[in-house]
């Protein structure tokens, strides 16, 4: 992983999309690719929420970098992530309140998203703000390109609908109760996790 | 020393910085947040008397609607709701309780004269999405309408809900959701208990 090295923008933005891909590689941020993949819609929000807290901790903590004392500097970083996040919750239970509720306890859960710490601190903290910015809009943007194919397996199967709206084709189709639950994220992304591996293989 | 001093001073000034963020962001928008929360009860209420297209309708408009048709009757720590319009016998009566997961709560409209529920809504729950959630789902929640209450059963039941495809036309049954065994059996229990309370209360 070439975490802490310099790079160029480009490579800060597009690594993290296939190649270093947060979830399907580093295997990290689990926790919530199974909670919240069951709906499309809820996926979407939950990623957009990921990619701005993501993206604006980075660049905050690679701006406060060289201020930063390094004995304190994890928590400096919970604190920005955490701040950062309760403005998303605050914005969407006051413009979006119907997400806001569906989402539940979701969006705070991306305080513990590994992710978001991991580029913090293995990237964000040692680099100027433009490219950590760009490194955590990448990581968000490389989690959201594993969820959305997961959801959009979960949802139709386990519910019968995309999206919320109903599948008029698969009305009577029995549905899939296990895609709904969390166990299903588990096959879901290890199928996903498997045919990429074997793609990305049979391409080197 | 020194060192320490500076830790100290970064702690705090970070701490303040983003804590007066986030303060101030709630503060601004906490006026709002309470709206939308005490709007999305108002509509659900104002559905369950039969106020059609409630769901689309701006949320100044469901405040006002609220206010004039709608009449909070209140004795001790126990308030139902009643219509202006339409005279005392059809009550929307709160339901509370725990379910499967976390708190479940809603209404239930009940017409005093024919002993009939008209409707139910939930406001809160935290079930599983596509399992327990579904209870949410129209297409269940209409099985209680017109149930006519009679005579609790022994356990105290006024509303049995059933294994799924086993419900009497008959009867107050309703069928359970599939795969949600324990959110069907905690609906049971707290939509009979608001039956209970409100009958207990309003005597």
């Amino acid at each position: 992983m070439s975490a802490g090295k310099k790079g160029t923008a480009k490579d800060a933005l597009t690594r993290m999309l296939w190649i270093e891909n947060p979830v399907a590689v580093q295997v990290l941020g689990i926790c919530s690719a199974l909670a919240v993949t069951n709906l499309v819609k809820n996926t979407l929000v939950m990623c957009a929420g990921l990619i701005f807290a993501s993206a604006m901790s980075s660049m905050t903590v690679a701006f406060l970098r060289s201020l930063t004392p390094r004995r304190v500097r994890m928590m400096t970083q919970i604190l920005i992530v955490a701040a950062y996040v309760i403005v998303i919750q605050i914005v969407l239970s006051a413009y979006l309140p119907d997400i806001a509720k569906d989402l539940g306890p979701y969006v705070g859960l991306i305080i513990t998203n590994c992710i978001i710490m991991g580029r913090c601190e293995a990237f964000a903290a040692s680099n100027k703000p433009g490219l950590a910015l760009l490194d955590g809009l990448g990581a968000g943007l490389g989690y959201t390109l594993v969820l959305l194919p997961i959801a959009m397996v979960r949802e139709p199967l386990g519910m019968g609908s995309f999206f919320g709206w109903p599948i008029p084709w698969m009305a009577d189709m029995t549905r899939w109760s296990i895609m709904v639950v969390a166990p299903a994220g588990f096959f879901c992304l290890a199928a996903y996790i498997w045919i990429a591996r074997g793609y990305a293989e049979r391409k080197a | 020393m020194n060192e320490k001093i500076y830790i100290l001073v970064f702690v705090l000034l970070v701490t303040a910085f983003f804590g007066a963020l986030v303060s101030g962001l709630n503060a601004g928008l906490s006026e709002r947040i309470e709206l939308n929360k005490q709007v999305a009860e108002e509509r659900v209420i104002l559905a369950l008397f039969g106020n059609e297209g409630i769901n689309d309708m701006p949320a100044q408009e469901v405040a006002r609607l609220f206010q004039e048709d709608i009449e909070a009757v209140t004795t001790g720590d126990y308030t139902y709701y009643r219509q202006r319009s339409g005279g005392s016998v059809l009550c929307v009566i709160p339901m509370d309780g725990m379910g499967f997961w976390d708190r479940i709560k809603g209404y239930l409209a009940y017409d005093r004269a024919s002993r009939t529920l008209k409707g139910i809504a939930f406001t809160e729950n935290k079930e599983t999405p596509g399992l327990g959630g579904r209870i949410e789902e129209p297409q269940w929640r209409v099985q209680f309408d017109g149930l006519t209450l009679g005579v609790p059963d022994n356990e105290g039941r006024y509303v049995r809900v059933v294994s799924p495809g086993s419900k009497h036309p008959e009867r107050a049954e309703v069928d359970a959701v599939t795969g949600a065994t324990g959110t069907s059996q905690a609906v049971e229990r707290i939509v009979n208990a608001s039956i209970r309370r409100f009958l207990e209360r309003t005597q």
